[in-house]
């Protein structure tokens, strides 16, 4: 939580959920994909990607059924009994994108996500990222080194050591709708 | 976060971390196989050596005698008195006298001890062959192994032959002399006694003297409670008392002490096995940074981070426990089998020094869960408040 000021999202204020509260909000309503991949390493590719219903109570016959619908979505199929150390780099990431989406979360916090990755998995990556934001209409915030990646963005925040330096935009944003998000379209 | 998936991911985590797992468990089951080794061994050689002994009649009488007295007479009249002590269920005699016992004209010397068959069965005598006599008129004696190997006769043999008695019955009035007696017996029974030639008889068969003194008197007291204030009026009176009973409850003593200290250095097993699973546990919380982070940030709660942690301990030190247990009775019953050989080689019977009592089984099986819980509390308490931001930058 921030030191001050708020942060609200859709009208909801942040700063009043307690701890468990929080901890259901990034379930619910965040998806994360980091640098690292940060995919448990005890888990086969399935589990990992049916890790965040795990969390919230959901039965294993529905979370398993989830996470086959979002391995097929993502080509993944083939490696869902695999650890994540028998798989390359591009298909973790691939695995931790999945992951971040199986309870379709309005917003995807993407930290420089082609860290990791050599060039061909880096494209795919940011293709598939890119296909989130403009097919299914996710709000993405990406933390990026890279600066040929600021072609994706409709609104940039340049920052250092901590305090944004300037603020472009670049392209028309969309209106928030209040709906909630459909299924995830690639 | 439901138990099941709580249980899944426990298991996940022993899964992948096979060594530390099987470790750890061993680790606690050796604590809890020594202790219980240690205490049941102890236990057992309890009941090895007073286990029996406790349930002879013996253990509630007192061998009363006058000790080095010139003037206390054990006769007639101290028996009415003593029978008049509160919780005193009976009071029977010996009169032991010098003679000799003739059979088939080998002759030897011999103690007769004239005593009723109460008397002789509270001093459970262990018999080689045949019975001791019933009742107290029959013409039956009972000798030692000692007099069977003076006739070269094997106690079997002996069995339902007769003999001859001559011996001096004591006379109370010091001016007369004793009186000489001889008698036919038969044979009844042989005592397992090779130390000393010796024989009873009943005392129906010999008329005495009146105010006869007696060589010693076995007093019954009705239970153990009551045996003190017993002794306290023998003693009163003058006499002198041993019982068996004091001397067992000594030895009882001893071996209690023993089991306190053998107790002692179980739990400073299982304190080490602690330790060491603590120090486990807490290592794996460090390792485990990262993918606790990553959970948190996913949505785990506080409270199912902790959940795990204390579930994966608990399970831990149940396997340890279960382990432990069934090591600790492998062992413990080989030994008995082992020694039980030994003892039957050497003409003994199947002896059982390992006794686990089950009550303490059940209680050491919940103190390991215990265990678990405890050293458990710590590390799970640290990850449920690891701050995921931080946790997800730990390398």
């Amino acid at each position: 939580m921030p030191d001050s000021g708020k942060i609200v999202v859709r009208g909801e204020d942040l700063s009043k959920l307690n701890k468990s509260g929080l901890a259901e909000y990034r379930n619910k309503k965040i998806g994360m994909i980091f640098q690292q991949f940060n995919v448990l390493k005890s888990f086969t590719v399935l589990n990992n990607i049916a890790l965040p219903q795990t969390f919230t109570g959901i039965s294993y016959r529905r979370r398993v059924a989830r996470a086959h619908k979002l391995l097929s979505m993502f080509g993944l199929d083939k490696i869902a009994d695999r650890l994540p150390t028998e798989i390359s780099g591009g298909q973790q990431q691939r695995v931790a994108i999945a992951r971040a989406l199986v309870n379709n979360p309005w917003i995807l916090i993407v930290d420089e996500p082609t860290g990791s990755l050599d060039s061909k998995a880096s494209e795919e990556v940011m293709d598939l990222i890119e296909k989130l934001n403009s097919k299914s209409r996710r709000t993405i915030i990406l933390v990026t080194h890279n600066p040929e990646q600021l072609k994706y963005a409709h609104r940039i925040f340049h920052m250092k050591d901590g305090l944004i330096t300037k603020e472009e935009r670049k392209k028309a944003v969309h209106g928030l709708s209040d709906d909630e998000p459909g299924e995830v379209e690639l | 976060m439901k138990f099941i998936d709580i249980l899944r991911v426990a298991f996940s985590t022993f899964v992948n971390n096979k060594m530390r797992t099987v470790l750890t468990i061993l680790g606690v089951s050796i604590g809890i196989s020594m202790i219980i080794l240690l205490v049941s061994i102890g236990y057992g050689l309890q009941q090895v050596t007073i286990g029996e002994v406790k349930s002879i009649k013996a253990l509630t009488t007192y061998d009363v005698t006058t000790g080095n007295s010139s003037i206390l007479a054990l006769n007639q009249d101290a028996i009415d008195k003593i029978k008049k002590i509160d919780h005193v269920v009976s009071v029977t005699r010996l009169l032991s006298m010098s003679g000799q016992i003739d059979y088939k004209g080998k002759k030897t010397d011999i103690l007769v001890n004239d005593a009723p068959a109460e008397y002789v069965d509270l001093t459970s005598p262990k018999m080689t062959v045949g019975v001791p006599y019933m009742n107290n008129a029959e013409m039956r004696v009972m000798i030692t192994n000692v007099v069977a190997n003076a006739f070269n006769i094997k106690p079997a043999d002996i069995i339902g032959e007769e003999v001859t008695l001559n011996f001096y019955v004591p006379n109370p009035a010091n001016d007369k002399a004793p009186m000489s007696i001889e008698q036919k017996y038969t044979v009844s029974g042989v005592i397992s006694d090779d130390s000393a030639s010796y024989l009873f008889l009943p005392p129906e068969t010999v008329s005495l003297p009146v105010g006869i003194n007696f060589n010693a008197l076995k007093v019954k007291v009705a239970t153990s409670e009551q045996m003190a204030a017993v002794k306290a009026e023998l003693m009163k009176m003058g006499y002198t008392t041993s019982s068996i009973g004091e001397t067992i409850n000594q030895i009882d003593k001893i071996f209690r002490y023993a089991q306190v200290v053998l107790f002692i250095f179980g739990i400073v097993a299982l304190v080490v096995a602690s330790i060491g699973m603590f120090n486990t546990l807490t290592i794996s919380l460090l390792e485990r940074t990262k993918e606790i982070g990553i959970m948190k940030a996913l949505g785990a709660k506080d409270k199912s981070i902790y959940t795990i942690f204390l579930t994966e301990s608990t399970i831990i030190a149940f396997f340890g426990g279960l382990v432990g247990i069934f090591s600790a009775f492998v062992l413990g019953y080989g030994l008995n089998i082992f020694v039980t050989i030994l003892a039957q080689r050497a003409g003994g019977e199947a002896v059982a020094i390992f006794q686990p009592p089950t009550l303490f089984i059940l209680l050491i099986f919940t103190f390991s869960l215990l265990v678990g819980l405890g050293t458990g509390l710590y590390p799970a308490r640290r990850a449920a408040r690891l701050n995921p931001l931080d946790a997800l930058r730990y390398e």
